[in-house]
């Protein structure tokens, strides 16, 4: 029974987690709701990887480190597509999460953030981050945003 | 980069497709084994008794060098005996080891006969081509993992991001990122570790470095990291009375801490050197362990025993073991499942992608061979699947000792799963612009046909399957009627698409023609 709530636990950390690193980007805080984004970007990540953390550390006690460490992985892609299909279908599931995020801020934390809405972006390319958020992260290797060809078509992208 | 990942895609693509979705099977291999085999719907036995089968099996292949059989678990409730007979080759006969009796031939090589060696070796014999293939494919899958992740470099940003109301392409490619990185780690293991199992077959010079001054290095080698061991045949009768198997099982068994044992065989029946093989079985571990007793069957002492120690063998051993999943985990056996549907989704939505971003271009530019890449991609994406219902279906509807053109049971199921594929290729290279979609609606259909066949020709329908606890039966069904409705919902969308879109008077004239929208019609599959 305790592993069994040790397993969903460990699913639900992931969830959340992933779902904490979602609402630090635009992108999907626009889709979540409309209330302006505030400037947590750390907090948030550092609360997702925590979130990540906890649940690997509660399969490595449900079921010990070799079928904790490969209930981790895929777990970790189960939650992530869920947490995709949540955003894509039912997107609003995840308001009140976003709401508690944004009232938590510091008070003029939102003004940090220029704009809610964020201008039209570029029709190719990369999006020019707004100056409160921070830079994504970039696979070694890959060309630098800016310095992107125009088009690679058509397996680019 | 992205010529890798292309060209990689394109060619191996098809046999990706495949091996993956055979594999996905392959995780429930025992539990279609048993909605196939419709005999071997019972529960587990608690307590095993081997002494009074082994007489009977004796009878049954009198002179046989060796017979054996692979105990029952709880996935695989009967006993699966082995022996050859009196020409030599390998019979097999399943049975209850709780009350001592065989099982009458069920007719179908099923999950762990076909579906199972298909994911591994194509089915192709001939000088072992199809583990080559299916290496070149682990291979390549690998060399696409990384170069995807550096090509399609926007899903950093476009991370967790799912569109499925923009136009196709866009929401292909979505797809197809989302499911390439979330299981990346998990898709990258397999491929390797599936590598590391056909080391034997891929690296076979191996052994003569290793062992190279030893006057047999193959067998030396395989002593090594197998525990094979062999002592030859006295030509003598041995005793009226043996040692009790049971009593060597449960000795064997108690010496494992209480791990029981997945397979025993006797070697040299009936001679005095006649001895008895146990081997450990890989439930409790994710590494495969290779255990094993020899007792001398006259006596009933041990005459030899292993145990797999070194670094490099028990690496290996891990590898395959998580690539095997023999191991009892409900909860990571459907993590597998979910993570290679999702390979499945991976390599189609890729296919899909790369079909309809160039196939206006392709069209403009008059090339004849993009029909063929079109047909031999349905064929090899939905067909298969059509393919592999069909044999659920045909299962349920030949009646056992069926025989047909000098063609036993087993091997007309296996035909008819040929025809029907070699069927959707031609119908998707006929029909190009409405295979998708009509092949879509024949999953649905055959989903739905093959549960109502095992309610009726078997009795166990979802209710019956549910309240005695036949999970495995309830659990196919219950996949079969889930692909059935995501099929039907997929193949109606498409509809929608197809009929709401203004067809370009020039497809009027036939040939390849319009869009055909699939992101992922082989989501639900199971």
């Amino acid at each position: 029974m305790v592993d069994v709530l040790l397993l969903l636990g460990s699913f639900l950390a992931s969830y959340l987690g992933f779902a904490l690193m979602a609402l630090t980007l635009d992108r999907h805080w626009r889709d979540i709701t409309d209330r302006p984004k505030p400037d947590r970007q750390l907090v948030l990540r550092i609360g997702g990887y925590g979130l990540l953390v906890a649940a690997f550390a509660m399969v490595f006690v449900s079921d010990g480190p070799s079928f904790g460490a490969l209930l981790w992985i895929l777990g970790l892609g189960a939650a992530a597509y869920a947490l995709a299909m949540t955003l894509a279908w039912r997107a609003e599931w995840l308001r009140p999460l976003a709401h508690v995020v944004s009232q938590s801020a510091p008070a003029g934390a939102a003004a940090a953030s220029p704009s809610p809405r964020r201008p039209p972006r570029p029709p190719s390319g990369v999006a020019p981050a707004p100056p409160g958020a921070r830079r994504v992260a970039r696979p070694p290797g890959a060309p630098p945003p800016g310095k992107r060809p125009p088009q690679r078509p058509p397996a680019g992208d | 980069m992205a010529w890798l990942h292309t060209w990689a895609g394109v060619v191996i693509g098809s046999l990706l497709f495949i091996i993956f979705w055979m594999g996905s099977l392959s995780v429930f291999d025992r539990e279609i084994d048993r909605w196939m085999m419709p005999d071997t719907r019972f529960h587990a036995p608690e307590s095993i008794h081997l002494d009074g089968l082994a007489d009977d099996i004796t009878a049954l292949a009198p002179g046989s060098p060796q017979w054996g059989i692979t105990l029952p678990t709880e996935r695989a409730p009967m006993g699966r005996i082995f022996y050859q007979d009196t020409s030599g080759t390998f019979q097999r006969k399943y049975a209850n080891l709780e009350t001592g009796t065989f099982i009458p031939d069920q007719g179908t090589r099923a999950g762990t006969g076909f579906l199972y060696p298909f994911h591994y070796s194509l089915h192709i014999r001939w000088k072992g081509v199809g583990y080559w293939l299916v290496g070149l494919a682990a291979l390549a899958m690998m060399a696409l993992l990384v170069t995807g992740v550096i090509i399609h470099s926007r899903i950093f940003i476009d991370f967790f991001t799912f569109r499925p109301k923009k136009k196709l392409p866009r929401s292909t490619l979505d797809l197809h990122n989302l499911s390439g990185v979330l299981f990346l780690p998990f898709h990258f293991m397999i491929a390797f570790s599936g590598l590391v199992i056909f080391m034997n077959i891929y690296f076979p010079q191996g052994p003569n470095l290793a062992y190279g001054d030893t006057d047999v290095p193959r067998s030396e080698f395989f002593a090594d990291i197998y525990g094979r061991y062999s002592r030859d045949k006295a030509e003598a009768p041995g005793p009226e009375d043996t040692a009790s198997l049971d009593v060597m099982l449960a000795q064997s068994e108690a010496a494992w801490e209480g791990t029981p044992a997945s397979f025993v065989r006797v070697w040299h029946p009936g001679d005095a050197n006649s001895y008895f093989e146990v081997r450990r079985s890989g439930a409790r571990t994710v590494h495969y362990p290779r255990q094993v007793f020899y007792y001398d069957l006259a006596s009933g002492d041990v005459i030899n025993e292993y145990s797999d120690s070194s670094p490099a063998v028990h690496t290996q051993r891990f590898l395959s073991g998580m690539h095997f999943i023999l191991y009892d985990h409900w909860v990571l056996r459907w993590f597998y499942f979910v993570a290679g549907i999702a390979g499945c989704i991976l390599i189609a939505t890729g296919f899909v992608y790369w079909m309809e971003t160039r196939r206006k271009k392709h069209e403009k530019m008059g090339l004849k061979g993009v029909r063929i890449v079109h047909g031999l991609t349905i064929g090899s994406v939905t067909g298969i699947l059509v393919a592999t219902l069909a044999f659920f279906v045909i299962n349920r509807l030949l009646p056992l000792n069926t025989e047909f053109l000098g063609l036993s049971r087993a091997a007309l199921e296996i035909a008819v799963f040929y025809l029907v594929w070699v069927a959707t290729f031609a119908h998707a290279f006929f029909r190009p612009s409405r295979a998708w979609l009509e092949q879509t609606w024949v999953i649905a259909g055959l989903s739905v046909l093959a549960f109502v066949l095992n309610g009726l020709t078997t009795g166990d329908h979802l209710f019956r399957s549910i309240s005695e606890g036949l999970w495995a039966v309830a659990g196919m069904d219950l996949m079969l009627l889930f692909s059935a409705v995501v099929a039907a919902l997929m193949a109606r969308r498409l509809q929608k698409k197809q009929t709401s879109e203004p067809v370009p008077i020039k497809q009027a004239a036939a040939a390849p023609s319009p869009a055909p929208r699939v992101p992922k019609p082989e989501v639900a599959h199971g």
